[in-house]
């Protein structure tokens, strides 16, 4: 082990355990103390429910697009498909200015959460393609809403991973 | 696994919360790790002033939406060199630390 301004150190004794003036319980408490800022921090950031909603709201807005099409063979996608996507990147960054966290990584669940909502957001707007070819288009309303709980619940979700992933860092 | 690395300079206590908090996120505003510390402005400044110095940390302004007295957010975030100075300065205090377990 090296030490900074020169000094060297080829191996560590009980006599020698003092390492720029720090003792092994002082380096036991310094490494302690860095668990619990950890876990002040997590208390510190508020959960930006606004935002949670807002990616919400996208998701729903996504599916309803489906009424701007019309299925069959003369199918053409909406041409306003992309707004919500867009609209999703820019209330993530939102939320990060909100929280004053900008992540590193999410952790392993807040990724399989985005996945999942990738894949039950396009199942929906299929669904939806559906109840407009059966002419059932007051029906995307529950499809909408279905989307609309299920991107904020998914948002929650991966807000709660990253937050654990932060307390442990 | 790299190599222990006692920095002193990252050891002063505060600045040691301050980089152990900068390691878990990609970038944090000075408002939020002022706020996890309980330190002033000018004492987390300081801090983060000697830092900037040895190049371990670097600020970013930009642009907040929630304040409408001119002020701007200071997104804080440690640099390759500093992430790397502050494991390697972990690992230090782990050895420290473990050599009196191995004493016991």
């Amino acid at each position: 082990m090296s030490c900074h301004g020169g000094k060297s150190y080829d191996r560590l004794s009980t006599m020698e355990n003092n390492i720029g003036g720090v003792s092994a319980s002082e380096a036991t408490v310094a490494l302690n103390s860095l668990s619990t800022d950890g876990d002040r921090l997590v208390r510190q950031v508020r959960i930006p429910w606004a935002s949670l909603a807002g990616l919400g709201a996208c998701g729903g807005w996504y599916v309803a697009n489906s009424l701007a099409t019309t299925p069959g063979a003369s199918y053409l996608p909406s041409g306003t498909g992309w707004i919500p996507v867009v609209g999703f990147f820019v209330i993530l960054y939102l939320a990060q200015r909100d929280t004053g966290i900008h992540f590193r990584a999410m952790g392993v669940p807040a990724n399989i959460a985005l996945l999942g909502l990738l894949v039950l957001l396009w199942g929906l707007y299929s669904v939806s393609l559906g109840l407009i070819a059966f002419n059932l288009r007051w029906a995307v309303v529950i499809t909408s809403v279905a989307a609309f709980v299920a991107t904020t619940g998914l948002a929650g979700l991966a807000w709660r991973s990253a937050m654990r992933r932060l307390r442990h860092g | 696994m790299g190599e222990a690395h006692f920095d002193e300079i990252i050891h002063a206590p505060w600045r040691l919360r301050i980089c152990g908090l900068l390691n878990r996120v990609d970038q944090l505003d000075f408002a939020v790790l002022r706020d996890t510390l309980s330190l002033s402005d000018s004492a987390l400044s300081k801090q983060i002033k000697t830092l900037e110095e040895v190049g371990y940390v670097a600020s970013r302004k930009a642009a907040s939406t929630n304040r409408d007295d001119a002020r701007r957010l200071t997104w804080l975030s440690l640099t390759k060199q500093g992430r790397a100075a502050f494991e390697a300065h972990i690992r230090a205090l782990q050895e420290i630390a473990s050599s009196d377990a191995g004493h016991l």
